[in-house]
């Protein structure tokens, strides 16, 4: 009996001690909402393609979205997006453009989780779109690993990184 | 009538017992001796368990250095050392190199004891001045390539509280053995702002508050005189 209280103890002290799951909040995914500028409510952007620089790789999209998650180029400090679309019934075709900075952060999250890293101040240097268009939210990539509900591109687990309004 | 004289008899053995605790003699307590706070030696350790992690591992390399002076039952206390760590990581490995110190007082519970014996509690603050660096490889979810990197934070330094438990026995003339617990708490890093400190010297893992800390020490003292151990309170 006296050794259960001595056990106990061992497991409280063991469980300060290890390393906890691993709840890796970094990304390098950029979170876009698309709001009407009107009414500022949720809008759909019939979005074709989207080209991101640093690869060769063009997303094709070919849907309407409210929102939608951008890579950004891990081996630089800038990306440039270019984001082409039409309107609701396709008469109309356009293409915007976002340059976006930022900086990586270095931190190692646990032995058995590894290092990662994460970026921050998120930063427009140039854009087609008018500044009243662009609101920033967020300067820093974050995802909540226990939001994913299944599925890792679901944009509701990412920080929102800005609001641009059509 | 009779009743009276009861009440008067009555009245007369309360006031003689009145009469008889004032005759009671006030005992003089005896001064309350002064301490003396005036040094007596200094003990001069190490820690056993870091010198057996380098010896014995290959991903800690360091010592440490421990020394208290005596004021009668409050001791202060120094702690000076070096680790350098090589970790695995998940994703590739993590290097640190260092050097800390740690300055405080112990308070000891065990000051009647006739061979100084001490269980103390006491307070550290530590500095530690390092660097670190991780080699690893990022692989983002998609599109891009994995990215390897190796991010160094070279001129790193940082501050930390504890608090200190303890026994220090003596074994043999000048020779003590010891250990102390330290709970450690408030680690403050200023460095390179792109690199957050995983593990610095004298503290261990930053992101965990409080972390906790071990050490066996064996010591030889230094005497330069003999302290006259109060007696008991009887």
């Amino acid at each position: 009996m006296k050794y259960v209280g001595i056990i106990g103890i061992c497991l409280v002290l063991g469980s300060c001690l290890n390393d906890g799951n691993c709840l890796i909040t970094a990304t390098n995914n950029m979170h876009i909402q698309f709001k009407k500028e009107s009414n500022k409510l949720d809008s759909s952007l019939r979005i074709k393609a989207i080209s991101i620089s640093g690869t060769d790789t063009i997303i094709k999209v070919n849907a309407s979205v409210s929102e939608i998650l951008i890579p950004i180029d891990i081996h630089s400090n800038i990306t440039s997006v270019v984001i082409w679309h039409t309107n609701s019934d396709s008469t109309k075709a356009g293409f915007d453009t976002l340059q976006v900075s930022y900086t990586g952060q270095t931190k190692v999250i646990a032995k058995d989780c590894g290092a990662f890293t994460y970026y921050q101040n998120l930063k427009v240097l140039h854009s087609n779109l008018k500044d009243s268009q662009i609101k920033e939210f967020s300067t820093s990539l974050l995802v909540d690993p226990t939001l994913y509900s299944g599925n890792r591109n679901n944009p509701s687990a990412y920080a929102v990184n800005y609001q641009i309004f059509y | 009538m009779l009743s009276t004289i009861r009440f008067f008899i009555s009245v007369f053995l309360i006031f003689l017992a009145l009469f008889t605790f004032g005759q009671e003699k006030k005992v003089a307590k005896a001064p309350k001796p002064k301490k003396d706070f005036r040094p007596s030696g200094f003990r001069v350790g190490t820690d056993l368990i870091d010198i057996g992690k380098t010896i014995g591992t290959n991903t800690f390399t360091g010592w440490e250095l421990n020394g208290d002076v005596d004021f009668a039952n409050y001791y202060l206390a120094v702690d000076v050392g070096t680790w350098g760590k090589d970790i695995l990581i998940h994703n590739g490995d993590y290097t640190n190199s260092g050097t800390y110190y740690r300055v405080g007082i112990d308070v000891n519970f065990l000051g009647k004891d006739p061979d100084r014996n001490m269980f103390f509690i006491g307070f550290r603050a530590g500095h530690s001045v390092f660097s670190e660096s991780v080699n690893y490889t990022y692989t983002p979810q998609h599109l891009f390539s994995p990215l390897t990197s190796n991010p160094s934070n070279p001129n790193a330094s940082g501050n930390w509280g504890e608090l200190t438990t303890g026994l220090r026995v003596k074994i043999w003339k000048g020779l003590w053995l010891g250990y102390t617990a330290r709970m450690k708490f408030a680690p403050t890093v200023h460095g390179n702002p792109n690199f957050v400190t995983y593990d610095m010297p004298g503290y261990g893992v930053v992101q965990n508050s409080p972390w906790w800390g071990f050490n066996y020490q064996v010591f030889w003292r230094f005497g330069w005189r003999e302290v006259k151990i109060l007696p008991e309170k009887k």
